[in-house]
């Protein structure tokens, strides 16, 4: 026996780890949560790291954007090349400090918009592989987040939080396979769950084929998973087939949000879901 | 290599992956740099510590990410082991086979995570996940990774060659 594992060390490794691994997602399936003592352990580390990271990148792009300035500074007449470089440099920055007062403004008015509390996050990192859609925020407990927590952007809404931690959080998009919030169609006011698919790409799940929708048709969140405040938007139909074929109609959903770019979000503080508990109260 | 370098080796893909990788994405598939130290890993050391290095940063990308603790895990390991196959039944691999060697360790990985997303979240059908996700991100990791693997190994294989030279006048 023991000869046998030795000559066959390989494969024996080999196949001891991928049952081990499957017993640990196994723990897990159903969208059962688990290893969270280890995960928070880790964020502890991580995180911090990824919020310097993070704040290295954006000093890095504003240099990129400072040498762009600069270089097309040059082609000015030799007089001006002096002044020119400082200006173009300095107008590098208030540029891009403008864009990012107009974002949280932005953020502000959706707050006052929406009449929820709401506290401005930074996006501080994205999952690393290709298969979820969800991000790291640099806001946590300590700041009123907490678990299932709405992500608002000014076009509507991004996502909802998952994991809380003192300082920071992680949440997915609505694209993300993970995600599902009520919505209803703005036109025909039928109600219904907007699922992740992953890739950028949401759908309507159980779309009898008695239920009209349509092509160019806008979702708002109903409220009625007490999560998003009702009436934002949250996507677009984009295709609508299977008509007359099988129970369902199948319904492609576009996010109305932009998520491939999100710099800065708006997330409801913990007072939120009391007050939009409270609003559905007769 | 040390221990204490190989966990700030694995730490620094990590954060290069979550922070800075995502601005480099096309059409929203980013490049996998994980499997990148896992094939570059399984190569040059062999068949058992390349799935340990895959597998290593497979748990650190599941702990960071949030998704299911094992997923990367699992895909990590079959790049590693993948690539160990190929570093011992290939003599001296030229860039041609690193070439082939990657995007099949890749595209293993790839279609691993595949199978474990469609069985633990119902999410992704076969045809579209392999097209829209696999194929795509499979293609960008060896177009942006096979120069990368080819300096770390030839670095790696000269600082040991060296390392070799001066053991033997010592001696």
């Amino acid at each position: 026996m023991l000869s046998f594992l030795a000559r066959h060390k390989n494969p024996v490794l080999f196949g001891l780890a991928v049952v081990s691994i499957l017993l640990v997602l196994s723990a897990q399936a159903g969208g059962r949560r688990a290893f969270e003592t280890i995960r928070r352990g880790a964020a502890v580390l991580l995180v911090p790291l990824e919020q310097g990271g993070s704040v290295l990148w954006r000093a890095a792009a504003g240099r990129v954007e400072e040498v762009r300035e600069l270089a097309g500074a040059r082609r000015e007449n030799d007089r001006l090349r002096l002044e020119v470089r400082r200006l173009e440099a300095e107008l590098a920055r208030a540029g891009e400090s403008e864009r990012e007062a107009e974002r949280l403004a932005a953020l502000v008015h959706l707050a006052r918009q929406t009449s929820v509390p709401t506290v401005p996050a930074r996006v501080v990192a994205r999952h690393p592989t290709n298969w979820f859609n969800a991000v790291t925020i640099d806001r946590g407990e300590m700041h009123g987040v907490e678990r299932e927590a709405a992500l608002l952007v000014p076009s509507g809404v991004a996502g909802r939080v998952v994991t809380v931690r003192a300082g920071s959080a992680d949440a997915i998009l609505i694209t993300d396979p993970r995600s599902a919030i009520a919505v209803r169609n703005a036109r025909t006011r039928d109600e219904a769950i907007m699922e992740g698919r992953g890739r950028g790409r949401c759908r309507l799940a159980y779309v009898g084929q008695g239920q009209e929708v349509r092509e160019g048709d806008l979702l708002i969140t109903s409220g009625m998973d007490e999560i998003f405040p009702p009436g934002l938007p949250a996507g677009k139909v984009v295709r609508v087939s299977g008509k007359g074929v099988g129970l369902f109609q199948e319904v492609e959903v576009e996010p109305v949000a932009r998520l491939q770019a999100l710099d800065e979000v708006a997330v409801t503080r913990r007072e939120a879901r009391g007050k939009m508990q409270g609003e559905k109260k007769p | 290599m040390k221990k204490a370098n190989i966990l700030a080796l694995f730490l620094l893909v990590l954060v290069v992956q979550v922070v800075f990788v995502p601005h480099v994405s096309i059409g929203g598939i980013q490049p996998d740099l994980p499997f990148l130290v896992a094939y570059a890993a399984g190569v040059h050391w062999g068949f058992l510590r390349g799935m340990a290095a895959g597998t290593g940063l497979g748990l650190l990308v599941d702990v960071a990410g949030g998704a299911a603790v094992g997923l990367s895990a699992m895909s990590g390991m079959m790049v590693g082991a993948a690539a160990g196959l190929l570093g011992g039944h290939v003599f001296r691999p030229t860039p041609a086979v690193h070439a082939g060697g990657l995007f099949g360790s890749v595209l293993l990985g790839g279609m691993t995570t595949l199978v474990l997303v469609q069985l633990l979240y119902s999410a992704y059908e076969w045809l579209d996940g392999m097209r829209a996700v696999v194929l795509p991100q499979t293609l960008y990791t060896v177009a942006v990774g096979l120069p990368a693997v080819l300096v770390f190994l030839n670095r790696i294989e000269k600082a040991e060659r060296s390392r070799k030279t001066r053991e033997e006048d010592a001696a």
